[in-house]
């Protein structure tokens, strides 16, 4: 479904990437000056504005950014207005600035060169803004009455961190947020926690800032009560130097090289508010220097990771590696990277050392028609009770071509001996995802895969049509497994808030991942989802989602069936309540062997103080998971009896 | 099992000719088609001849009205060339609409839908027979409901054949003139 919002997305507007860096450029004010976008590049919050004189949303959004530059100039914010206006029309442009008495910088972009690498749709308005670091922070298409506001709030919130280094002060920010939870199932308390009831989790961020130099930390204390029990920990520390040209990070950091085919180390999602399922970070430093079209990084440091996976001792792996990139603006990049790793034992005996040499091309826009990303590892693994070296590889490639309203992807990959602890290739599945986290695993999990994606989008009746096909060949562990799914849906927008989606597939599989069953058969399912706004504040969002299986077991040949629905229906008080009501029905024969329980209902109640302030409070039971609707994933805990969340954030 | 060692090169091979096949054989967007009549393919010279100028702008998009009183906003105009024994007794259009749109409190004339405009030409009473190519240029600005897109501009070239003399020619598209209200019509 996130799939699917993204390239919605990408019909609507091909932009350039958040985060990365802007395109260069120099142009010539109204006076005839050049004026080069490098010189308030890492200093200043700047907002890039694509306008013109003919462009009556353009003028009209003007008129705010003339009193954003007033109201800010002084704080750092750099307002460079770039007029479109052609031959025919240039000249109007000093009256006009004059007209309206704009004494923000307006630069003549009139052959529209530089339009052209930002937005070659060429719709105008068209505002970017970059943030003190010198990245593109958010990318704004059009002008709608009241997006003003939403622009301030950016802007805002791009100079603030740094609102008096400006000054060479020191600035400080504090983020404390705690997570307070109770558990009313015994059967829960007593098999997982220890028997204790209740816990609070604490986070304390601090950071500080002066000049080019930043530092912080995050200082956790985990503490369990009934009996009390306590973990504190300095975690997330770090130094780091942002100059114009060079950065230099020490201490922990997250860490990916391209799309994590060789390495990845990022922090994967925050499961409800603060307790983290993936934080690992790399402890060490890392360094970037970058000039013209080349950058080149370097990285190193270690790991620590519990050798058991359950708690156990913890043992440090090192890490390092580097990279060359080079860049051509408009066009894309070449990168070649170097990792290597020298990994200690666990419980189980795994890779000794892997070393990975990847290589990656990225044409992120052709023509505002295509992108193209292509990326190839060489692995090398030498394990511990064995003396020659383990050769693997990967390749990803990815294609989107866009035509109009229509938009393909393409995806294929190909990985092979390419099982390690820090990678995180892209899947195409997610169920694959607990596969590849396994080093460990005797058979080593090759995967060849490929899928296709097609979106249509009918703007006048804000209408996607989509439909993906996918293609599977790996091997799990117990055996070899092709897996062939299919599945297409529509999903409309209505009411400027409002819409509904419906999916369909078929999903058949020589092998399933049921741990009991090795079943060849094939999944029809089915998802429906509606977000219905009945009043401005008040709304309504059901979901429902089905899973028929079929198929044979491939000891034996008894014939297996099984059904799986899961649905909620919210109430919506936006912002401050939530209710939801859930209900959970399996005959999955995995899940009925751990828990005899075929049907769940449960409800929750959200108190919403603000976004990231909040107090949940479980009742019934959940079979738990992550459902999706309209894009949007929620995590529900598996629950039964009474559960209380809380999370302040300060 | 699909052929690992053919099928990156055949992935990468479509991407590519989809590829090419959208950035050489697409043609680029347009917001607006137009269609261009005349009322007579003959006309005796010093004889009237009607033109028209049928636009079809698609759905969510407009253009500006032919009179604006903002000077720097481009209003949409049909200029026919000067050309030696044609004289444009008038350039009618239609009555413009009032739209509101998301980035203006206030509402904006402007086109949207079908459009018709027309131009009434003077024949030059003793122009000498022969084939002559009529010329003119369309010009306008369009925008959705939240941006808008650089001016354009359409040449348009019809050929009308002056003739000295013969019996007055039916007129063709009455359908299409009949729509429009020409004041200097004898």
């Amino acid at each position: 479904m996130l799939a699917l919002v993204f390239s919605a997305i990408l019909i609507f507007s091909a932009v350039p990437a958040l985060a990365q860096k802007p395109i260069d450029f120099t142009l010539q004010d109204m006076d005839g000056n050049p004026v080069n976008l490098n010189d308030f590049l890492g200093k200043n919050v700047i907002l890039i504005d694509f306008w013109a004189t003919w462009c009556v949303p353009c003028v009209k959004e003007l008129a705010h950014f003339q009193r954003f530059h007033e109201a800010y100039k002084d704080k750092g914010l750099v307002v460079l207005a770039l007029s479109e206006d052609g031959p025919e029309s240039t000249a109007l442009v000093k009256p006009f600035a004059k007209r309206y008495n704009y004494s923000f910088t307006i630069l003549l972009d009139s052959e529209s060169r530089v339009l052209a690498l930002y937005n070659p749709r060429v719709v105008l308005p068209y505002t970017l803004l970059i943030d003190r670091s010198g990245r593109i922070a958010k990318v704004h298409q059009g002008y709608s009455l009241g997006d003003e506001k939403k622009i301030e709030e950016e802007i805002l919130d791009l100079l603030e961190p740094q609102e008096t280094t400006a000054e060479r002060k020191i600035s400080i920010s504090l983020n404390e947020a705690f997570l307070f939870r109770y558990f009313s199932d015994q059967d829960y308390v007593r098999s997982v926690r220890g028997g204790r009831e209740s816990q609070i989790i604490n986070r304390l961020d601090l950071t500080a800032a002066t000049g080019a130099f930043l530092i912080g930390g995050r200082a956790d204390a985990d503490l369990d009560f009934s009996p009390s029990q306590g973990n504190y920990s300095l975690a997330k520390k770090f130094l780091e130097y942002n100059a114009k040209r060079l950065h230099v990070r020490l201490g922990d950091y997250y860490y990916t090289v391209g799309r994590g085919l060789a390495f990845s180390l990022l922090k994967t999602f925050e499961k409800e508010g603060l307790e983290y399922i993936i934080d690992t970070t790399v402890t060490g430093g890392k360094a970037s220097v970058s000039a013209k079209n080349l950058s080149a990084e370097a990285f190193g440091g270690w790991i620590d990771r519990d050798s058991s996976g359950e708690g156990g001792e913890i043992v440090r792996d090192a890490v390092f590696g580097g990279g060359l990139n080079w860049s051509k603006p408009g066009l894309g990049g070449l990168k070649f990277s170097f990792v290597g790793s020298e990994l200690k034992p666990g419980t189980t005996l795994g890779h000794k050392s892997v070393t990975m040499e990847s290589v990656a091309l990225d044409i992120p826009n052709i023509g505002d028609k295509a992108k193209v990303y292509g990326e190839f590892v060489l692995a090398q693994k030498k394990k511990y009770y064995e003396a020659d070296r383990l050769a693997g590889h990967g390749v990803y490639l990815e294609s989107s071509v866009f035509l109009k309203n229509l938009t393909l992807l393409f995806e294929f990959k190909d990985y092979k001996n390419l099982d390690f602890e820090y990678n995180r290739p892209p899947l195409l599945e997610s169920e694959q995802i607990p596969i590849m986290a396994s080093q460990y695993a005797n058979i080593s999990n090759d995967i060849t895969g490929a899928s296709a994606r097609i979106d249509y989008y009918f703007p006048a009746a804000s209408t996607l049509l989509f439909g993906k096909a996918i293609y599977l060949d790996d091997n799990p562990g117990y055996a070899p497994r092709t897996i062939a799914h299919l599945f297409a849906g529509i999903e409309k927008k209505f009411k400027e808030t409002g819409w509904w989606t419906v999916l369909a597939g078929i999903r058949q599989e020589n092998a399933s991942s049921l741990v009991f069953y090795y079943t060849a058969g094939r999944t029809l399912h089915f998802q429906a989802n509606l977000s219905y706004p009945i009043t401005h504040k008040l709304s309504l969002e059901a979901d429902i989602e089905n899973k028929d299986f079929s198929g044979r077991l491939n000891f034996g040949g008894k014939f297996l069936t099984y059904h799986e629905t899961r649905s909620y229906l919210s109430f919506c008080y936006s912002p401050t309540l939530i209710l939801t009501l859930f209900y959970d029905r399996t005959t999955d024969p995995e899940i009925l062997t751990y828990k005899d329980q075929k049907n769940w209902f449960g409800g929750q109640i959200e108190i919403k103080f603000s976004q990231a302030n909040f107090i949940r409070i479980f009742m019934g039971s959940n079979k738990g998971g992550v459902k999706c609707a309209g894009g949007v994933c929620k995590f529900f805990p598996p629950f039964q009896g009474v559960r209380i969340d809380s999370v302040f954030r300060f | 099992m699909i052929c690992k060692k053919y099928s990156a090169g055949i992935a990468i091979g479509l991407s590519f000719v989809l590829a090419y096949g959208i950035l050489f054989g697409q043609a680029p967007d347009e917001v607006l088609k137009t269609v261009v009549f005349v009322s007579k393919a003959k006309v005796l010279s010093g004889d009237m001849l009607k033109l028209a100028l049928q636009i079809k702008i698609k759905k969510k998009w407009h253009v500006h009205a032919n009179r604006l009183a903002d000077e720097f906003l481009v209003p949409t105009t049909l200029t026919i060339e000067p050309q030696e024994g044609f004289e444009v007794l008038e350039t009618i259009y239609p009555k413009p609409k009032l739209g509101k749109y998301d980035y203006s409190e206030t509402p904006l004339e402007v086109f949207e839908g079908d459009v018709l405009i027309g131009a009434l030409l003077q024949i030059a009473p003793g122009l000498s027979p022969g084939l002559r190519q009529l010329k003119a240029r369309f010009k306008y600005q369009a925008c959705d409901n939240q941006g808008c897109l650089p001016p354009k501009t359409i040449d348009i070239m019809r050929p009308v054949e002056i003739v000295a003399e013969g019996p007055p020619s039916r007129e063709s598209y009455p359908e299409i003139f009949n729509k429009i209200t020409f004041t200097k019509l004898r």
